[in-house]
């Protein structure tokens, strides 16, 4: 279908055109799951801070030389109350999961006294052992608290894992790497800032620099077995001479790759603990070792990269379809650190809340699965209108969540408040990618926006206030949907203290009864279907099924 | 046969293995033969065949031999009819009763000789098959179709979906003659009981045998006994399963004067645009449209034509909601129909957005059962397969071959991907029809049922064998009550702990199994034999009962308006239970008279 190419959109706030399209001209694009990207930022120089970027993205790097290190340990301190409180990310940001994994360590104690735990933790990790048993992160991360710490202050020197030189790779696993000419030269003559690009087509990985010659690929890595599906960068351990990219493939497999150093390693070797799909894999915020993936058949692991895999099966139980966790390696010194059965059906995508206390997770079963982090447990589940779930974010607050999915709609959950807010209407087919907007959103209002199977770009403005709630609710007709509703408002008035309440699940509410929100801008931004957007500070970038990649500059 | 590899293989090559449920149970597939292009009727045949209460409906359609002298047996509104034929000849044969499977093997000429009868026939003998998969030869029904229809008798590729059309249209007026014969058959029936019995009591057994209160609408009553939802004389279980409504608003832009037109329909023809969902379809289906220029509307109040705004929204959702997807479209420059390998995504699941406001469920939540496949780049050539989700695994059903498949694999049909082919008619069927199928079950049967109770009894002469078909009855009537109660306790449970019955499928066959043996237990309580053994059990209560019963007699004739009028009120489960008290209560005394 020939659609005339969009060149710019218009919004209150201006313009925003097009910069850039990025496409790897390949055999055979991967339809099925399409393009991703994954961006960072590396700096070479020391930056005057901006302190008020949200994203973790923009974070300043983490300096080689550890000049810029000394503050991580000691600012977090007072933000450890269970209440979310993220006016002021950035920094705290990055530091908060430590403390976080310290303190469900001691879940017993009391916030007042985490300050001591955290030192007494730091300095003799043994002390803090017997109280695992309160689940959560088990004994690995314990033993990680040395590693990170030690990370902070003794820099990045400290690898145990040899990896595999990817140009003389014997793998069949990998079929070349096609490198550019000039890389030595590109990353020699780098100067202040560099954005690099990492993105999946087809079968091969792409790693581009996004600041000087996105057209260009640093280099290229082909697979024979498996599609590369989804990716994340690391944004903690880079530097300029190290990026921990993980990549998760259609085979289950799980590469640790290296693009600096040219190296990389294996994990769930020809599936050997989970042989289905790998629908996302993200480092675990504020982690040095620790990622999760998500699995076509429904589960989530959380592996170290550090680790070696252990052969692993879940123990199968068919009639009980709810949240279980598995810690299959009692001396935590093999992968998976941890298993959680979350679906039945593939789960499709997961996001950390700011704060890294809870996990969101979205199925093709049409959940949406809050399972608090750190305790392992389910906090809450919520239904969709109906058909699967694809994507899902938080926003930059932790207050809200947003899901989009095959009922055509961007719906936006109230995390705390634990209620549906309302429903977007504008997409003409599945939602495919969400995301929030940080650098338009206030206390107030906020900015999204969502790519669908429509290949169309969709911005909303949302604020609490401002929303109409739809005419009022003739409940009294829907009798079914009325009765479930009451049931769990019988649930939740039972339960009194929050921390009581294990799984609600909460009722698809009618129609009739939730606000509808309509979109701001309203684009088809490409002739196929979209599969992510990310916001970035000067761009938004948008991916889709065929491999495209669009960056459009902001006004 | 490819079908026989997937009978041991399946559950270890699989990377998701087939479900439990799936390899337990005990469902047949098979595949049908190919005679030639013949591939759009074979699809269509598998999407009708696995909508279970579609199935179910055509498989226990009585046989009914109206004119023929032979009394055949097959089930409850045949029994009715029966009766007719024993009456005359005054010879009580109630061993005849007992129902049982084989008197579908003697199908009668009355069915035989229509398209139903083959369908019927094809239906049943996929059932009585002991393998659990295999190879049918649906000629009978090819012939039959072929012989009905000269659209279909050129061995030229044809459109599955007009098919499909005609095939449910041919199938209802089969159904409705069918149908028709019975209520002649019951008329007869009583008109004989009025000239046996007093004029006084004949009013009250046929009043309540058609659940209608004028003795003089003797025609209108048995339309209700037809109909079943008793609104519309043209109803069947076709139309109560497969057909909606659609409400055409247009709205004068000079006096804004809306006029609303209803329309029914057994399926949904819909636009499609690319990269669009099928839910998106929909809207656009019911987005409103200016009439304007040369095609203005003739305004009734203004008299004249005027601009107008015109918008079809769905008033009522079918039960089993068939779409279909207009991928072939004429192209004026080319002068022939070419398709539209446009990617429109569906979901497993679907919530209409484009319902009446004002209507009853407009959130009712569908899950697709089957999806009629087409492949091939145009609409005179190329292939029709069926995928079909048969206890929570998708199989592919092309022509003779069947084979599972994985639920991630359906994405291949979108559309977009020419060498798979695309999604032609989608076959969504709404996840609370369970509990609607019992509604339905017990309209279709219950009617004829009660004439069929009260007709046997009068037969009897003992007030002894009476007795205990009176408490019979009643021990139904709570049987079918409890039954209802546990199918909704069912479902607030479920709507508890997951709202979404993820055990969709085996509480579906579960319920259809209760329905079953509700209707079986009120078989066997027409039975005479069957009565006197409970009779035996509890008899002295039986008695209390009865002289309960007889007080409560009087009571029952001062409701009998109301009676009527909650006939026609069918469903809401609520009210059905009511009704199946009313229903049930009122029979056995005017039974007791009808005999005295």
């Amino acid at each position: 279908m020939a659609v005339p190419a969009i060149e710019y959109f218009l919004l209150a706030e201006g313009q925003y055109t097009l910069r850039e399209t990025i496409f790897l001209e390949i055999g055979a694009p991967n339809l099925a799951s399409g393009t991703l990207v994954s961006i960072v930022s590396v700096k070479y120089k020391e930056y005057p801070a901006h302190p008020t970027t949200p994203t973790t993205e923009d974070v300043t790097a983490i300096d080689p030389l550890g000049e810029n290190v000394s503050s991580n340990p000691t600012t977090p301190l007072t933000e450890n109350t269970l209440e979310v409180d993220l006016d002021e990310p950035t920094e705290l940001e990055k530091t908060l999961p430590y403390q976080q994994q310290l303190q469900t360590e001691q879940v017993t104690q009391n916030v007042d006294l985490l300050n001591s735990n955290l030192s007494s933790a730091q300095n003799t990790p043994s002390l803090s052992k017997p109280l695992t048993s309160n689940g959560s992160i088990p004994t690995s991360i314990e033993g990680k608290n040395d590693d990170m710490f030690s990370f902070l202050t003794q820099n990045v020197i400290k690898r145990k894992k040899t990896k595999n030189n990817l140009t003389k790779t014997t793998s069949s696993f990998v079929a070349k790497i096609i490198q550019n000419d000039n890389l030595t030269k590109i990353l020699a003559n780098r100067q202040n800032e560099d954005t690099y690009l990492f993105f999946n087509s087809g079968r091969t990985f792409c790693w581009v620099d996004l600041t000087n010659k996105p057209k260009d690929p640093l280099s290229k890595i082909n697979f024979t077995k498996a599609h590369p599906i989804c990716h994340d960068v690391n944004q903690l351990t880079r530097s300029c001479d190290h990026l921990d990219v993980i990549i998760g493939f259609s085979s289950g497999d799980i590469i640790w790759f290296d693009p600096l150093c040219n190296k990389y390693y294996r994990l769930n070797k020809q599936g050997i603990i989970n042989s289905s799909s790998v629908t996302m894999v993200k480092w675990v915020p504020g982690s040095e070792n620790l990622f999760m993936a998500s699995y076509q058949d429904g589960s989530v692991i959380i592996y170290d990269k550090e680790k070696d895999d252990q052969n692993f099966s879940p123990a199968t139980t068919n009639e009980e379809d709810g949240f279980r966790v598995a810690r299959p390696s009692k001396n935590g010194k093999h992968n998976p650190v941890s298993y959680w059965q979350v679906s039945k059906k593939a789960v499709t995508a997961f996001a950390f809340s700011p704060d890294c206390q809870h996990v969101a997770t979205v199925s093709i079963d049409g959940f949406l699965r809050i399972i608090d982090f750190k305790q392992e447990t389910l906090f809450d589940t919520y239904s969709s209108y109906f058909g699967g779930f694809s994507c899902v974010c938080w926003s930059p607050d932790g207050k809200y969540i947003l899901t989009g999915g095959q009922d055509d709609l961007v719906t936006i959950w109230a995390f705390r408040e634990q209620r549906i807010v309302a429903r977007c209407q504008g997409h003409q087919s599945w939602v495919t990618g969400v995301s929030f907007d940080p650098w338009r959103c206030d206390e107030r209002n906020y900015r999204f926006g969502s790519v669908g199977e429509d290949t169309k770009l969709l911005l909303w403005d949302f604020s609490v206030n401002a929303l109409h709630k739809p005419k009022s609710a003739g409940s009294h007709r829907r009798a079914s949907l009325a009765s479930q509703s009451h049931v769990t408002t019988v649930l939740r008035r039972n339960l009194v203290e929050r921390e009581m309440i294990k799984n609600t699940i909460h009722p698809c509410l009618p129609r009739s009864e939730v606000a509808i929100l309509q979109p701001v801008m309203d684009k088809s931004i490409d002739g196929d279907p979209l599969c992510s957007l990310t916001f970035r500070e000067d761009s938004i970038i948008t991916t889709c099924r065929k491999g495209h990649i669009k960056i459009w500059a902001r006004p | 046969m490819s079908v026989l590899r997937w009978i041991g293989l399946v559950g270890t090559s699989g990377k998701t293995p087939p479900n439990d449920a799936w390899s337990a149970s005990s469902e047949k597939y098979f595949g049908f033969e190919n005679f030639g292009n013949t591939c759009y009727c074979n699809s269509i045949l598998q999407a009708l065949y696995f909508c279970k209460p579609f199935r179910e409906c055509v498989i226990n359609f009585p046989n009914v031999s109206v004119g023929s002298t032979m009394p055949s047996i097959s089930s409850q509104t045949q029994q009715s009819s029966n009766t007719n034929s024993t009456f005359s000849k005054k010879d009580p044969v109630n061993g005849d009763n007992k129902v049982n499977g084989d008197s579908n093997i003697a199908s009668t000429q009355a069915i035989e000789n229509t398209l139903f009868g083959a369908l019927k026939d094809l239906f049943w003998k996929i059932s009585i098959q002991k393998k659990r998969t295999g190879v049918l030869a649906p000629n009978n029904f090819v012939t039959k179709l072929k012989k009905e229809n000269e659209l279909f008798r050129s061995t030229m590729h044809q459109d599955a979906h007009e098919f499909l059309n005609y095939v449910l249209n041919a199938i209802a007026e089969n159904v409705l003659e069918q149908q028709k014969k019975i209520a002649e058959a019951e008329r007869l029936q009583r008109e004989q009981l009025s000239s046996c019995n007093l004029s006084d009591k004949s009013k009250l057994t046929s009043n309540s045998a058609s659940s209608q209160g004028s003795d003089d609408a003797d025609e209108k009553s048995s339309k209700s006994s037809e109909s079943n939802s008793g609104t519309s004389p043209q109803t069947t279980w076709v139309h109560q399963l497969f057909e909606g409504t659609l409400t055409n608003e247009t709205k004068c832009l000079t006096c804004e004067t809306v006029t609303s037109r209803d329309e029914s329909f057994l399926d949904l023809s819909i636009d499609i645009e690319q990269n669009s969902s099928v839910s998106s379809c929909l809207r656009q289906f019911s987005a409103s449209e200016m009439l304007c220029h040369k095609n203005k509307f003739f305004c009734d109040v203004c008299c004249g034509y005027q601009e107008a705004e015109k918008r079809m929204k769905i008033k009522k959702l079918p039960n089993v909601l068939a779409l279909h997807l207009k991928r072939f479209k004429y192209q004026d420059k080319l002068q022939r129909y070419i398709k539209l390998s446009y990617r429109v995504v569906f979901p497993f699941e679907l919530r209409l957005f484009n319902t009446c406001d004002d209507m009853e469920d407009p959130d009712r939540l569908y899950e697709l059962y089957a999806i009629c496949v087409h492949i091939g780049s145009g609409p005179y050539h190329g292939h029709y397969v069926t995928l079909v989700k048969s206890m929570g695994q998708w199989l592919l059903f092309d022509d003779e071959n069947v084979d599972p498949v994985d639920e991630a694999e359906i994405q291949k049909y979108f559309g977009d991907s020419p060498g798979t082919g695309s999604g032609y008619v989608l076959f969504y069927q709404a996840c609370d029809l369970d509990q609607n199928v019992n509604g339905l079950s017990n309209t279709i049967w219950t009617n004829n049922n009660v004439t069929s109770s009260s007709a046997s009894s009068t037969e009897l002469e003992a007030l002894e064998a009476n007795d205990s078909f009176v408490t019979d009855v009643s021990i139904t009537a709570n049987g079918t009550i409890d039954h209802d109660n546990n199918a909704t306790n069912a479902t607030v449970t479920n709507n508890v702990e997951t709202r979404r019955h993820p055990m969709r499928e085996p509480s579906f066959s579960d319920r259809l199994q209760l329905w079953k043996n509700s209707t079986e237990k009120r078989k066997s309580n027409s039975d005479q034999e069957n009565g006197k053994e409970h009779n035996t059990t509890s008899k002295k209560d039986k008695k209390a009962e009865k002289e309960e019963r007889k007080r409560e007699k009087k009571l029952e004739k001062s409701k009998k308006l109301e009676k009527e009028k909650l006939e026609k009120e069918k469903e809401k489960l609520e009210k059905e239970k009511e009704k199946l008290e009313k229903e049930k209560l009122p029979t056995s005394p005017n039974e007791i008279q009808a005999t005295i």
